[in-house]
């Protein structure tokens, strides 16, 4: 009863927070909303006793992903009026689709099919998730785990390529060179 | 269950966070204190010495002080923003503070087996204290942005960079730990290091000790890496705009920052509540680890009345470019020990479960 | 829930649950077959280091270590082929003759992106990145080849999307390059997270991510569970289709086609849609088969939207790499009759179809890459006008290409286009085969004007070439193809039946 209560607590304030991050003027506001979406989420993890994914989704999501979010939201001087110009124009359209996907999971969920795998019920603590979640990825799912990280590699490279730029006028430090400087660069004797 | 019972375990509850947040509070006071006295030591000065004897009463007065001055909300400020941005910096590490273990206590026998003090006894402690300690950053990049001052954006800017790029090798030098504890227990942890100081984690972790203390310096802001206040460019950094007791709070969420991450180090790496040397165990544990924190604070203390400030670039480069891959090789050094033949076995006397 | 149902395999690891330090011995998987991808994706990681103690005047080492790494690559993998199918990675990662022909022409099409790049991207800066997410992208079609269950192909779908939204937009100084990688990652992501739906609709009513398991419980699911079925089928087709460019998801194709670097834009036309339609059988003839009626339908009316929108689009355009895009989806939508057949003649049919695409539409790239010269991009057909009567050579090879994308007989793209239409109308989807030679009809019309600009048009600008033998041999050998499969296409058509025949 109680768990049921929470959970209705978290994915009603889930709920409540997503439509914030498109209903709010501010930019940063958004953020800020989607921020606590993501708590309430991680909340509604631990009720699943998967404590361990919901700690990872603060610290990576909450804790690096929307904090570089919120940096650029931030720099950017987002222009708001553009921003929501065609929104009004877009609603009929975006609203019809969004309903019709509401509509369509809805109507799946209530026939009963994907409740057919059992319900694992509680582990009551007994079960360490990190552990098990440990020797699950470095086995079975050994190898998505490494095209995953094989990915990241890709988005690492894909973005310093799109965007270094050697600016002509900064002024750049070269440590080894600093380093194995010898006197005879740096000072010269001139006979007076 | 009965609302007596409720009642209770709420009381019991209250105690619990109190018996933490009371002494963690009263510690912020006298470390600024401390930090007064032992720079000026440092410094061949007396430090604060007027107010009460040996100035001892000189972090009530400030408090005082700073608690009855007028705070000034700037009027382009972002008002709701300005005024939450101290709370959720001090927020988080207050909360982090639930799952530290200060040692373990039978409660002088009453108890058959000895419990751990901690508010929660997490299974993923260190987990929970990384996650939480990371939303620090959303107080200082609220009150940068909150402000609508250029010096406290730039401020709140540095302090994100700062704080993002030093996480990542503060993590690994974590996964370093769990590698040997095997567990994300603090208390596990702990354990899986006593018997002596030859089992601490500073001996074959001593390279990733230092990252982790040193980046825990920059995490905080701490001087030599305080760019994030830099008087000399961006005169106070991301609080310019503040006054007073929203002021205060954020001191406060600093120094409580500095004593969650000497707690940290002083568990993951200097054994917690183990004695060094096992006839010490007459000593409580708590006094141990409480005493390992206060040296890793006056080492805080020390950093700052020594170092000159790094330059941002530089930083940025310790972080990335030195920090990083130390703690990606010592990694591969340590997982390739655990199952080298050979090295299993040296690198087993600090395993839980291997060696002696 | 995987991590709660311990399975089998693991059920001796997940004995104890002890949150002490357990000295976990992993059991060392099956990698064997998978030792051509590392052997890729250990060079790229090479490639990217190398490159930075490279002097500026030897960046192109980068382009043939690439190249030697695909054509090893390559090697192993036929050496493994010869063992027979294989298994690895717990049943992840799937190495069967239908996977190693798609190898074929994956890594066949890379190192002929490799060959066409090594003078477009001479003075770039990035080479070496270049190069490297080039064979990360092999990678990850090659591993979408081989995929036996949704995670793998995912995964393998997304690194490669991802290197082709940054080489897409390579050239950042282009606008025109940024816009097509930016149109081009919006949609795309939107397709992942369509396909992610679809996938999660398959899962929630299957319980499982492997392909002929979750086609099993899928084939068994009772009628509650239709809806849900059906729109994992939506989704699924949706997400598929937008990889393959089919209409009406072909928006970003021919953005993404003129914006890219032409190297990139041949690479694109050839290596992705090799893997996007391994997948696509794969699921199709796996996951799908209890609703084959459905799929039928959804796919005969999309295959002639494509047909029609790629071959009536194509009409328009000046410029030739925009109606090549238009050429693809034209062509995707032939491919898709052999998709609709849903034999093995058809599926046969689809590598026969891409194995011809291959020679002829690299041959094509590689001739309008040499039109590229001082102060003009080689891209308008105009720049064609008059190539006849300067390089007769080049003129030839080019209309070689060109008639054999219309498919004119006794060129390669004839017996494509014949297969598969045999294999529709084998099928009893004879409308089907004739709107497709109506279309293909029509589309000889925009082929065929080009050659009449290449012949009967004055030339407009001055023509001085930059010779590059290596081009120049890419050139003849597609050509040459081209023509040899045209005259001699048995061989062609049985290697691809029999790779076929390992999955149907």
């Amino acid at each position: 009863m109680l768990e049921l209560g929470f959970f209705y607590l978290f994915a009603g304030l889930a709920v409540v927070a997503a439509l914030g991050v498109i209903t709010a003027r501010n930019p940063v506001h958004s953020v800020m909303w989607l921020i606590f979406c993501f708590f309430n989420a991680a909340g509604l993890f631990f009720l699943l006793d998967a404590e361990f994914i919901g700690i990872l989704l603060i610290l990576v999501y909450v804790g690096a992903v929307m904090v570089l979010f919120m940096f650029v939201v931030m720099m950017l001087h987002v222009n708001l009026a553009a921003l929501r110009e065609g929104f009004l124009r877009y609603l009929p359209l975006g609203g019809a689709i969004a309903a019709a996907l509401l509509a369509e999971i809805v109507a799946a969920g209530f026939s009963g099919v994907f409740t057919r795998v059992p319900n694992p019920g509680h582990s009551g603590g007994q079960v360490n998730n990190t552990v098990e979640i440990g020797k699950v990825l470095y086995t079975k799912y050994l190898l998505g785990f490494e095209v995953a990280a094989v990915i990241l590699l890709v988005a690492l490279v894909g973005a310093v390529v799109l965007t270094i730029r050697k600016r002509k006028d900064a002024k750049y430090q070269n440590i080894a060179r600093q380093v194995a400087v010898k006197p005879s660069e740096r000072l010269r004797k001139v006979r007076m | 269950m009965s609302w007596l019972d409720v009642a209770k375990t709420g009381g019991l509850w209250a105690l619990e966070v109190l018996a933490i947040a009371v002494p963690v509070a009263l510690s912020v006071a006298y470390i600024t204190y401390m930090e007064r006295r032992i720079i000026g030591w440092m410094q061949v000065r007396k430090g604060c010495n007027r107010v009460g004897p040996a100035g001892l009463l000189q972090p009530i007065a400030d408090g005082i002080k700073l608690f009855l001055k007028e705070t000034i909300i700037p009027t382009a400020a972002n008002k709701f923003l300005f005024v939450a941005a101290p709370v959720m910096s001090l927020l988080p590490v207050l909360v982090a503070f639930a799952v530290v273990p200060f040692g373990e206590t039978t409660l002088f026998g009453l108890w058959k087996t000895a419990h751990v003090m901690a508010i929660s006894n997490l299974n993923v402690g260190v987990l929970y204290v990384m996650a939480i300690s990371s939303l620090g950053i959303y107080g200082i990049l609220m009150a940068g942005w909150a402000s609508n001052s250029k010096y406290a954006f730039l401020g709140a800017m540095r302090a994100t960079c700062q704080m993002v790029s030093y996480e990542i090798s503060m993590g690994f030098a974590i996964v370093s730990v769990l590698m040997l504890a095997g567990s994300l227990n603090l208390a596990e942890i702990v354990h899986a290091q006593q018997g002596g100081f030859w089992h601490w984690y500073l001996i074959p972790l001593f390279p990733m000790f230092l990252v982790y203390f040193i980046s825990g310096v920059a995490e905080t802001n701490r001087s030599p890496f305080d760019l994030t206040e830099g008087e000399s460019e961006i005169v106070a950094g991301f609080f310019v705009e503040y006054s007073g007791m929203w002021f205060a709070t954020f001191s406060l969420a600093e120094y409580a920052a500095m004593i969650l991450i000497s707690l940290m180090t002083s568990i993951m790496f200097l054994g917690g509540w183990d004695a060094p040397l096992p006839f010490l165990d007459f000593i409580p544990g708590t006094v141990w680890l409480l005493g390992k924190t206060a040296f890793l604070i006056f080492v805080f203390i020390w950093f700052r009345a020594t170092f000159p400030r790094y330059r941002y670039d530089q930083l940025m480069r310790l972080g990335w470019k030195v920090f990083l891959p130390v703690t990606l090789v010592w990694i591969a050094v340590i997982g390739a020990a655990i199952y080298t033949p050979g090295l299993s076995e040296v690198i087993g006397f600090w395993r839980p479960g291997g060696g002696s | 829930m995987a991590a709660y149902h311990a399975d089998d395999m693991l059920a001796w690891m997940l004995g104890d649950a002890g949150r002490g330090a357990v000295m976990t011995t992993f059991p060392m998987p099956n990698i064997a077959p998978l030792i051509p991808e590392m052997v890729v994706a250990a060079a790229a990681m090479a490639i990217l280091l190398w490159d930075l103690f490279l002097p500026r005047e030897r960046k192109h080492w980068s382009a043939w270590a690439a190249m030697i790494t695909c054509a090893g690559a390559l090697a192993l993998t036929l050496k493994l082929a010869a063992g027979g199918p294989a298994q690895a990675f717990y049943g992840y990662f799937t190495l069967d003759a239908f996977a190693v022909y798609a190898k074929l022409l994956i890594y066949g099409g890379t190192i002929l992106a490799v060959v066409l790049s090594m003078d477009y991207m001479k003075g770039e800066p990035h080479t070496g990145e270049y190069y490297s997410l080039l064979l990360f992208g092999t990678l990850g079609m090659t591993l979408m080849a081989s995929a036996p269950n949704f995670v793998t192909m995912y995964l393998g779908l997304e690194l490669m999307a991802l290197c082709t939204y940054v080489l897409v937009g390579y050239q950042r100084d282009v606008l025109r390059s940024s816009e097509a990688a930016l149109k081009y990652f919006i949609l795309g992501s939107l397709a992942s997270g369509v396909l992610l739906y679809g996938i999660s609709f398959v899962y929630g009513v299957s319980g499982s991510f492997d392909f002929a398991a979750a086609g099993q419980a899928i084939a068994h699911a009772g009628p509650d569970a239709r809806l849900a079925v059906m729109l994992a089928l939506v989704f699924l087709l949706a997400g598929l289709c937008f990889k393959v460019s089919v209409a009406p998801f072909h928006m970003w194709t021919p953005d993404a086609y003129e914006g890219a670097p032409t190297p990139i834009t041949a690479f694109m036309s050839i290596g992705p849609k090799v893997a996007g339609l391994v997948v696509f059988i794969r699921v199709l003839d796996d996951v799908l088969p209890g609703l084959k009626a459905d799929y039928t339908t959804i796919l005969s009316w999309l295959a002639v939207l494509t047909m029609a929108v790629g071959n009536l689009a194509a009409i328009g355009q000046r410029n030739i790499k925009r109606m090549l895009a238009y050429s693809t989806i034209g062509h995707i939508g032939f491919v898709m009759l052999g998709l609709i057949a849903a034999n093995a003649d058809g599926y046969a049919g689809v590598l026969v179809y891409l194995t011809v695409y291959l020679f002829m539409n690299m041959g094509a790239f590689a001739i309008i890459i040499l039109m590229r010269r001082e102060g003009i991009q080689g891209e308008l057909l105009d720049d064609f006008a008059g190539l006849g009567r300067v390089r007769p050579g080049y003129a030839l090879a080019m209309t070689l290409f060109l008639f054999s994308l219309a498919g004119i007989p006794f060129l390669g793209g004839f017996w494509a286009k014949y297969v598969v239409f045999i294999a529709a109308v084998e099928a009893g989807h004879l409308y089907l085969a004739l709107i497709a030679l109506l279309f293909s009809a029509v589309g000889a019309f925009y082929y065929i004007r080009v050659v009449k600009y290449i012949y009967f048009d004055e030339e407009r600008v001055a023509f001085n070439f930059i010779e590059n033998p290596l081009m120049q041999a890419t050139v003849a050998v597609t050509a040459i193809a081209v023509v040899a499969l045209g005259l001699f296409p048995g061989p062609m058509i049985a290697i691809c039946k029999s790779a076929i025949a390992g999955v149907i």
